[in-house]
């Protein structure tokens, strides 16, 4: 972070949008770059987020009109949506990367689970933590070691470590659910700090570091180059076996992060946690404008879907509707999602095919 | 009507005039029509070419034959000779003749006369109208420039614009009508007739035929008699082609009348001309064309083109007008064997009897476009029954869109394919596999568990409510397997277990399941060893033997030499050389087809090239089994050395295998001294190497991503501090290379994909510009860019070896190896076949190296 450039009123837009130089490229206007185009897809999805709120305000307004009521809402939604959160910015990493994770799941499953043996529990708080982000970091480890060396396709080698993950959860807690007794870590879940609860800080950092990784660093343009072109970036002299194995590391230590703080909402861990999680969080990607496909993508846009998939499970709450329906809502808004994206992926680069003829003679 | 040459004389009588037109605007001249008839007189000599501007537009069934005469083309022959005699003179002379007059270079394509043609109809101005379609036909008088040959002129005249139509018709005469029928076969698309106004008769007659004759062209005739056209007229309609079935006459037959006409035909066959036109054509840039006029005997050769292919089916055509045909003889077979044979090649038996066999395959003016490329261009292509027809064309030349179009699986924008006589579109492969044309793709597409039988009927097996009936099937295909001469191979036997040729075999049979009457091979030899090839030739000749028509599309000259009958040449999406005998045409025709190319290469002036360069990298020994083996080279500081091969000859692979891409089997790459850890890139780039591949969106470039994040994909990690990227100091680096590289838009935040071919070609060079690269691999660094950028292209590249940077680049393109290149490597088959100094070498003999070396094989130059 100490690199950051000074560029505040800027930084705002980029945050939105991904990078910088996008904006307002020379010329053509705004939306003749394909990274104000995430931009205002982001903006898109906050017209959402406000439009669910108002939703809300509409069908709840006793609620609404109690006072302080909907800060506090607010921070319940962050909280609600802080876990998967935090895996969908190591799984922003991934899909960008062109690939995939389908076993981060699984993953806090088993961080949770060691990090809450017995024997664990010992070494306090801390000996917990740094257990749940070693074994998250060291799944993560495995399966970038078998994509990228082994040379298994994404998808199986992490539906392979799915099930295993999963498998070796259940052996370790004895298909017990295991209580935490560390009050620091059932702290995590239940104190605030500056009146911001610690979920939430912790969902904060995550997004501010992950921007910075993918925006600011050379991992994150790697990152990029892989997912763009992966030839391209191979014969720019980029390692792309180390980096693609870096990138299942990373989301495997969110895995760990994850762990941790869903240990702490439910004081205890056990092999079924975090079930669909891998879901949820391919949803948030997928709603925040990352190309399945790889080669773009937006921290901002990732956490924008965690936070309209968790809003509007509040929505639904608060209104006392019953889980089927708002599952099939949400199902409804993945698929209105990514034809809306595709819609406007194709409109933009038809742009371009016209543009292009023009200025070519 | 007639106009007549003496033949002997050797003077020529101006006759035709052709009035050009131009259906689709194409040709631009379509007013004058006399004047040119006049010039055609004289010109004789020059008169020949014909430059078909644009196609020559079919006169098919020109049926506006309202003007009667005129309009319809029919042109006549007479020429031609005035008489049959003449006729016969006329052939002997039509070798000699030949090479003068008769290239014509085909620019585009003469338009195809159809019945829409309005030229046709343009019948304003009575006499000469006729529409001539084409472009151009000579009279023949003229062709036979000075000496009686014209005829012979004519013929080349012919045969070298494929296009061509040509039609003349002269004013004064009438008769032109006999040049214009071999025109007319000639160009597929050609046809024109011309008539005259003035002699009424002979025009009117052809003027039927023309409206009958589909493609036709018309017939002409005239010889001296009107009533010669008369009769041809009606052969003419027979003929679906009215062109052809002069043609075919001339082949066959035409009755005994003909038969000596048919002789004299070839000659006749050529058009008229107008000296304009012909001069016209000459002048043009056309590369072709360019040959073409330099008349240098081969050129005849190709000029064979306008064959009459679609002759043959009817032959009875051909006999009905015998009467008639003086005429024309025309035909354009003729003017194949006859021309073309006596001067260069020895006699081609091959045309003549490709004439008798019914066209089963007739594509005209084919057209398909992809977004941002035209991949064909107006295509002509046509495909007798039993014959082995070959298609040649480098690289990107739309071999492959042609095969795709033709087996459903793309359809096309414009143009007419008739198969079996009739105009169809498939839908998708399967609409095309039921119609009895079958494709058989390089990479075979088996099912490899299951069996060969089983293979062999997929997707049409024979059933009983569902349940396949294996016994069925299992019969048939031993029953096909031994019509292919493999009868001892078990139906049951799965193809997992097969060789390569053993699956080709079996991809055969699978055609034949279909019952294809024409099977498409796209390089079935590049999978076989060299004896398995043998063994395919033998299983085409069964094929076409039983009256199956084969599309063999090749590299390798030789095996064209070997199966073909007759060659289609394409180039950049359009026909440059129509149904040439395969086996005589001598090979730099060919390759000339092949390569013509429209706009000279610009090369800078190479100044201080390195006599003794340092040496930058070396090279020992390199071998990757299948791709290249024992590849020896080196490249010195400031030098540039070209590798020449075609696709295939394991150039790429070599590159992409000292950049680090991939892992040498055997060998060792020095780079200024030290050994390179082989098949990393990494060690590579940091070693100072650089490469720009092939596939320059698929293996170099990030489309959606900013031009200086391109430029600095190589270099950013460099660039940036503790791990954080500096995106403005980036941005300024690469603001100044592409200063340097004059790159537009100069914009570096501009998305590459908005870029045009030859500055994302820059981009890529520039990447290694700003990482101090001292060798840069250039994978054809062309391709795809337009003519313009290649000029600037070169100039960076001289001025980075200007530089000191050592430059080893891989082109298809021959003059650009040899233009650009200190020392050029050249690589045929995975092997170094010559290294030398550019200036050692000239393009014929690049070319050769590089295609097998078969110059000499078959075609005595």
């Amino acid at each position: 972070m100490t690199g950051l450039p000074a560029q505040t009123a800027p930084a705002v837009k980029e945050a939105l949008g991904g990078g910088p130089e996008e904006q307002g490229k020379g010329g053509n206007g705004w939306w003749s770059s394909d990274a104000g185009e995430s931009t205002r897809r982001n903006l898109g999805l906050i017209g959402v987020l406000v439009g669910l709120i108002v939703i809300g305000i509409i069908t709840r307004p006793d609620l609404y009109g109690r006072d302080g009521w909907w800060i506090d809402n607010v921070w319940a939604i962050l909280k609600l949506g802080s876990t998967v959160g935090v895996v969908a910015v190591g799984m922003t990493f991934v899909i960008i990367g062109g690939g995939i994770d389908l076993s981060v799941g699984a993953i806090i499953a088993l961080a949770g689970v060691w990090c809450t043996t017995v024997a664990t529990q010992e070494f306090g708080a801390g000996g917990m933590i740094f257990t749940a982000l070693l074994v998250g970091l060291g799944v993560g480890l495995v399966n970038g070691f078998l994509i990228s060396y082994g040379k298994l396709v994404p998808f199986i080698a992490t539906l392979a470590m799915l099930v295993a993950a999963r498998g070796l959860a259940a052996q370790m807690s004895n298909k017990q659910t295991q209580q935490t007794s560390n009050q620091t870590i059932n702290s995590i879940a239940a104190d605030s700090f500056l009146g911001v609860p610690i979920l939430v800080w912790i969902l904060g950092v995550v997004v501010l570091l992950g921007w910075i990784l993918l925006n600011r660093t050379t991992f994150g343009r790697r990152t990029v180059a892989i997912g763009g072109n992966v030839e391209a970036a191979r014969l720019a002299g980029i390692n792309v076996r180390l980096h693609t194995m870096m990138l299942y590391a990373l989301a495997g230590l969110c895995c760990g992060i994850g762990a941790i703080m869903l240990t702490s909402i439910g004081t205890s861990a056990q092999a079924a946690m975090a079930t669909n999680y891998e879901l949820d969080a391919i949803a948030a990607v997928i709603i925040g404008g990352t190309l399945l496909s790889g080669g773009r993508g937006t921290i901002v846009g990732s956490l924008l879907g965690v936070v309209i998939f968790s809003t509007i499970t509040n929505l639904f709450t608060l209104n006392a509707l019953s889980t089927e329906v708002q599952n099939m809502v949400k199902g409804g808004i993945i698929v209105v999602a990514v034809l809306i994206q595709q819609f406007r992926f194709n409109s933009v680069s038809q742009f371009f095919k016209r543009n292009r003829i023009t200025t070519a003679s | 009507m007639t106009e007549s040459t003496a033949p002997e004389t050797g003077t020529p009588s101006g006759a035709a005039g052709d009035q050009e037109p131009t259906p689709n605007g194409a040709t631009p001249q379509p007013a004058d029509t006399t004047a040119h008839a006049a010039a055609a007189g004289e010109a004789g000599t020059a008169g020949a070419a014909t430059p078909p501007r644009k196609r020559a537009p079919r006169a098919r069934a020109a049926a506006k034959p309202a003007d009667g005469a005129t309009e319809s083309a029919a042109t006549s022959a007479d020429s031609g000779s005035t008489n049959g005699t003449a006729g016969s003179d006329a052939a002997p002379a039509a070798g000699e003749a030949g090479i003068a007059g008769a290239t014509t270079p085909p620019r585009k394509r003469a338009p195809r006369t159809t019945s829409r043609t309005p030229a046709a109809a343009k019948p304003a101005n009575g006499t000469a109208e006729s529409k001539a379609a084409a472009a151009s036909s000579p009279a023949d008088s003229d062709s036979g420039s000075a000496n009686g040959t014209a005829g012979s002129d004519a013929a080349p005249a012919a045969e070298v614009a494929p296009a061509a139509a040509s039609s003349a018709t002269d004013s004064a005469n009438g008769a032109a009508g006999s040049d214009a029928a071999p025109v007319a076969e000639v160009a597929p698309a050609a046809a024109s007739s011309a008539t005259d106004s003035a002699n009424g008769a002979a025009g009117s007659d052809a003027a039927p035929v023309a409206e009958v004759a589909p493609a036709a062209a018309s017939s002409a005739t005239d010889s001296a008699n009107g009533a010669a056209g008369s009769d041809a007229a009606p052969v003419a309609e027979v003929a679906p082609a009215a062109a052809s079935s002069a043609t075919d006459s001339a082949n066959g037959a035409a009755g005994s009348d003909a038969a000596p006409v048919a002789e004299v035909a070839p000659a006749a066959a050529t058009s008229t001309g107008e000296a304009e036109t012909g001069i016209s054509a000459t002048a043009e840039p056309e590369p072709v064309a360019a040959a073409g006029p330099g008349a240098s005997p081969e050129q005849p050769g190709n000029a064979s083109i306008p064959q009459a292919r679609h002759a043959a089916p009817d032959e009875v055509d051909s006999a009905a007008s015998t009467d008639a045909e003086d005429v024309a003889g025309d035909a354009a077979d003729d003017v194949d064997s006859s021309a073309v044979t006596p001067d260069k090649i020895g006699p081609s038996g091959e045309a003549d009897d490709g004439a008798e066999r019914p066209v089963v395959l007739r594509l005209t003016d084919v057209v398909k476009t992809f977004p941002g490329v035209r991949a064909l261009d107006g295509v002509q292509l046509e495909v007798r029954a039993g014959e082995v027809h070959c298609l040649l064309g480098q690289n990107g030349a739309g071999k492959s869109t042609l095969i795709k179009v033709l087996s459903g699986a793309h359809q096309p924008d414009s143009g007419v394919v008739e198969w079996l006589g009739e105009q169809v579109r498939f839908a998708n492969p399967q609409a095309a596999n039921k119609a009895g044309i079958a494709t058989i793709y390089q990479e075979l597409d088996l099912v490899d568990d299951l069996s060969i039988a089983e293979n062999a009927f997929l997707g049409h097996e024979p059933k009983i409510a569902g349940f396949v009936k294996r016994g069925t099937i299992n019969r048939r295909t031993r029953e096909i397997l031994s019509r292919l001469g493999h009868g001892e191979i078990t139906p049951t036997r799965m193809v997992r277990t097969l060789p390569a040729a053993g699956k080709q075999v079996v991809s055969m049979a699978r055609a034949l399941s279909h019952e294809a009457k024409l099977i498409i091979m796209d390089e079935p030899s590049a999978v076989l060893a060299h004896d398995e090839v043998g063994n395919l030739f033998r299983i085409i000749r069964e094929l076409t033997a039983q009256g199956i028509a084969v599309i063999y599309i090749s590299h390798r000259l030789e095996e064209i030499r070997e199966i073909g009958d007759r060659v289609t040449v394409l180039k950049d999406g359009r026909t440059t050389a129509a149904s040439l005998p395969a086996r005589s045409t001598p090979t730099r025709d060919l390759v000339s087809r092949m390569t013509g190319r429209t706009i000279e290469y610009v090369f800078p002036e190479r100044v201080n090239a390195p006599t003794e360069p340092e040496e930058l990298l070396r090279v020992e020994g390199l071998a990757r089994q299948g791709e290249f083996e024992d590849i020896s080279l080196t490249v010195g500081k400031g030098e540039i050395v070209g590798i020449a091969g075609l696709v295939g000859s394991g150039r790429s692979e070599l590159l992409e295998t000292i950049f680090g891409a991939r892992q040498p089997e055997q060998g060792r790459i020095y780079v200024k001294g030290k050994a390179l850890r082989p098949g990393a890139v990494g060690a590579a780039v940091r070693a100072g190497l650089g490469m720009a591949p092939e596939e320059r969106k698929a293996q170099a470039l990030l489309l959606g991503e900013p031009i200086y994040r391109n430029m600095t994909l190589s270099t950013f990690s460099k660039i940036a501090k503790f791990g954080f990227t500096d995106t403005g100091k980036e941005r300024e680096e690469a603001a100044k290379v592409a200063d340097q590289l004059e790159l537009r838009p100069r914009d570096v935040r501009r998305p590459v994909r908005t870029l045009s071919g030859g500055n994302q070609q820059k981009v890529v060079v520039g990447r290694w510009l700003l990482g101090g690269t001292e060798l840069l691999l250039l994978d054809e660094p062309t391709r795809g860019v337009d003519v313009g950028a290649r000029a600037e292209l070169y100039q960076v590249i001289h001025a980075l070896a200007a530089q000191g940077v050592g430059v080893l680049l891989v082109s298809s393109e021959v003059p650009e190896v040899l233009g650009l290149s200190d020392r050029v490597v050249v690589m045929r088959e995975g092997r170094v076949v010559r290294q030398a100094r550019a200036e050692e070498l000239d393009e014929e003999t690049v070319l050769d190296l590089v295609m097998a070396g078969s110059l000499m094989e078959g075609a005595p130059a």
